[in-house]
């Protein structure tokens, strides 16, 4: 791999000169997305929405990962996409680099940075490679045309050198051949590299990674995660990173120092540090994705898969319909009455995370509230769940 | 048959325990496409015997020929692939004369004994076996479901397709509802979209059982699926198992899925079993050097991340698989004889066999560590 600074030969305007801060890149306060629900008839009968998001807040800084982990049907992707742009929230702001995303989009001529330049930073990589390819181009159509658009001052030769350049970045040697192929001439691992080198040729700021490896084999995993590590040391890029499973979100947060953020019904209910979500967890809801992860060891795994699951319910309820008080009550193991009629937020713990439940405080009604009948039958009663 | 009963024999000869009732036997299964590259190998000379009322798993990446597997179990591989070799069928004795009952044989005719050459059947035969001798579910599936059938008509369509009788077939639903957690009156009475994902799945396993097979082949069967609701159907499996007294092959490159699921693991690597092995042993004390890589590579939520490491080197190209030993490439511990000699599966332990010559330095050289560190090295 070269080892110059790759952001010498890409650097196209000012705004990607990275000084050292600790001001925020990102900041999503209090965004709230809210659809109406699907189907044509459907929309046109109800007033009610779906609340995709309601209500999160988080900063992502320079070198930063955070990692998004639910269910599907918790908001996750809706959350990530709002956050880079893609999606324009129904409440809040999102702020890059302090200023307002969809101000500068409106009103263009008070915004500090343009729309464009906004939209550029902010790149997305898709689960499914295959999709976000188009399958009847050759690689090196497909990477010239981030080039094309954002580095007009390149010719055809230096726009050639910079593709194998970044097809080196991302490990697909020898660069000549893989420019020349086909997206179904690559495996799997190679379209989520293609994917990866794409988005990191306009030098992003943040690159949303919507569960960008699921599709991947358990075995190839690691090594695409080490690979956007090194990436993002190399780019200075920081990530949101959406995954549904707690050993990768587990390593990506470790490996870069990142935080992991768990998110349920549209809501973070735990953030913090990935030693203190794994290690400590607070919110039961953290307890329950920690105990559904599948462990290796033989002796563990037999004795766990008699265990019944720490929820009263496997199903995750109607987002058209959510519970009141806390979102997680109907399907909590401590629920008690009151979390049935008041809403916990996101409360400032003891330990470094930040958790969504009322146990996380010492004195709260909640110790002297009745609590709910215990586990109705095995799995509970079961709701139509929504996809993602 | 006791589960997980232990094989007594150790030795070379893993195959020929009298002692073991085999449901399905497999003996150089192989299977050929033409390419415009030349002849690529998809299953290369693979040799299986599946125990009755047993948990196979099949672990292999993708391109490793476990789908391939699952495919040659059912005779379903598709065209152009050409498979050929032997998958013999065994049918339950009956407790009383010791000979298969007619119903259980079903339309298709028995070769010699009570065995059923499952290659040598006729399509029509062929789609009886698939349901009422050996079922399967694969990955995704829940999106076969018609969408504009209510669930209770699949049920009723496939047993009318099979000439059983209806009520009789649909008391066996509600058993099967109960041992998967639905809600029978709900679920049959839904349209596919009113259901989650969960329970699309676990009807479509309820319906892969409604002709009560011997054998359930199951394809990344939870692979869509969310953490929770997988391990629920995990453990659901093992329940369904006990209750209905049935065979299992549980495809999957998803090794921490199977961990406690499976009384067996064969791992497939370049389109060969490398390694099997009874759960644990194989889990605690893999003796082939890619199996011990796969392990390295698994992300846990509680080993050292330092520990997790890729494997090495590019996965094997069908139609140039290396010679010798196919993971020799790749192999840290590889040297001039596995490039030439190509390993038999051997004895590595009690009822584990793997194929590589140097298993001892493998265990003592090539480290991996499982959850909460109980530590291989
Ligand atoms: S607030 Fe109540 S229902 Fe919500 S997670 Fe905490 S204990 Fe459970
Ligand atoms: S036979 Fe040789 S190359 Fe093959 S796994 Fe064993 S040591 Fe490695």
């Amino acid at each position: 791999m070269s080892t110059d600074d790759p952001a010498d030969d890409i650097a196209p305007d000012d705004t990607t000169t990275t000084e050292p801060s600790d001001d925020p890149v990102l900041s999503v306060e209090d965004v709230k997305v809210h659809y109406k629900p699907g189907g044509i008839v459907k929309r046109a009968l109800t007033d009610k929405k779906v609340q995709a998001v309601d209500g999160v807040s988080f900063d992502l800084y320079e070198n930063d990962i955070v990692v998004l982990v639910g269910e599907s049907g918790c908001g996750k992707t809706t959350l990530g996409k709002t956050a880079i742009g893609l999606e324009n929230p129904t409440d809040g702001s999102i702020k890059y680099r302090g200023q307002d995303i969809w101000e500068a989009k409106n009103n263009p001529r008070d915004a500090d940075i343009e729309f464009n330049d906004i939209r550029r930073s902010m790149q997305i990589i898709h689960q499914d490679p295959a999709n976000a390819l188009n399958s009847s181009r050759r690689v090196k159509a497909i990477l010239s045309d981030p080039l094309k658009k954002w580095r007009t001052e390149l010719g055809p030769k230096e726009r050639e050198d910079t593709i194998y350049r970044f097809l080196e970045y991302v490990d697909m040697m020898p660069p000549e051949d893989y420019a020349e192929r086909y997206p179904h001439q690559l495996s799997g691992g190679e379209k989520q590299r293609v994917a990866l080198g794409r988005a990191l040729l306009m030098n992003p700021d943040v690159i949303l990674a919507d569960e960008a490896i699921s599709a991947l084999d358990v075995s190839l995993r690691v090594g695409m995660m080490d690979l956007i590590l090194d990436l993002q040391d190399t780019f200075s890029t920081s990530y949101i990173f959406i995954s549904h499973d707690l050993a990768n979100a587990r390593y990506l947060a470790k490996r870069a120092g990142g935080r992991i953020a768990i998110m349920y019904l549209g809501e973070i209910v735990e953030i913090g540090p990935p030693d203190e979500i794994l290690g400590n967890p607070t919110h039961p809801y953290t307890k329950v994705l920690k105990w559904s992860t599948p462990t290796v060891d033989p002796d563990l795994a037999r004795q766990r898969i008699q265990e019944d699951p720490p929820v009263r319910e496997v199903d995750v309820p109607d987002p058209e319909d959510p519970p009141s008080g806390c979102k997680f009550h109907t399907r909590c193991p401590e629920a008690r009455e009151v979390c049935t009629r008041e809403e916990p937020e996101l409360f400032d713990t003891a330990g470094e995370s930040d958790v969504s439940c009322f146990r996380a405080l010492e004195s709260h009604e909640y110790w002297n509230s009745t609590e709910l009948a215990g586990p109705d039958d095995e799995y509970g009663q079961e709701s139509t769940g929504v996809g993602d | 048959m006791a589960i997980g009963q232990q094989n007594q024999t150790t030795g070379d000869d893993e195959t020929d325990d009298a002692d073991e009732d085999i449901v399905m036997e497999v003996r150089d299964a192989r299977v050929q496409f033409g390419m415009s590259r030349g002849q690529a190998w998809v299953l290369n000379d693979v040799d299986m015997d599946v125990r009755r009322e047993e948990i196979l798993a099949i672990v292999g990446e993708s391109g490793s020929g476990k789908s391939m597997f699952a495919a040659a179990l059912m005779d379903a591989v598709e065209d152009p692939g050409h498979l050929s070799g032997d998958v013999t069928y065994y049918p339950r004795e009956t407790e009383d004369d010791g000979t298969p009952s007619t119903d259980q044989i079903g339309s298709y005719d028995a070769v010699g004994d009570d065995s059923v050459d499952v290659l040598d059947m006729s399509d029509g035969e062929l789609q009886s076996f698939r349901w009422e001798e050996v079922s399967m579910v694969f990955q995704g599936a829940m999106n076969s479901f018609n969408p504009t059938m209510k669930i209770k008509g699949h049920f009723h369509e496939t047993i009318q397709a099979h000439n059983a009788v209806l009520d009789e077939r649909m008391e066996h639903v509600r058993d099967l509802f109960e041992a998967l957690h639905l809600d029978p009156d709900r679920v049959m009475n839904s349209y596919p979209h009113e259901l989650s994902g969960g329970m699309k799945q676990r009807a479509l396993i309820a319906l892969a059982l409604v002709l009560e097979p011997e054998v359930l082949v199951m394809d990344e069967p939870t692979a869509a699926l969310d953490l929770l609701m997988q391990r629920s159907i995990i453990s659901m499996l093992r329940e369904l198992r006990d209750e209905f007294e049935l065979t299992i092959v549980f495809i999957t490159h998803d090794l921490p899925l199977v961990a406690g699921l499976s009384d067996r693991i064969g791992v497939l690597y370049a389109f060969e079993f490398v390694e099997v092995g009874e759960t644990r042993s194989l889990l605690k004390d893999a003796a082939h050097p890619y199996t011990r890589a796969l392990l390295r590579s698994v992300p846990s939520i509680d080993s050292d991340i330092d520990s997790m490491q890729p494997i090495e080197g590019a996965r094997p190209d069908p139609v140039n698989i290396p010679t010798g030993c196919s993971f020799h490439p790749r192999c840290p511990i590889a040297d001039d004889r596995c490039e030439i000699e190509d390993p038999d599966l051997v004895s590595a332990g009690e009822d584990h066999d793997a194929a590589c010559f140097y298993t001892d330095q493998a265990r003592s050289e090539l480290s991996y560590i499982l959850d909460h560190g109980s530590t291989e090295d």
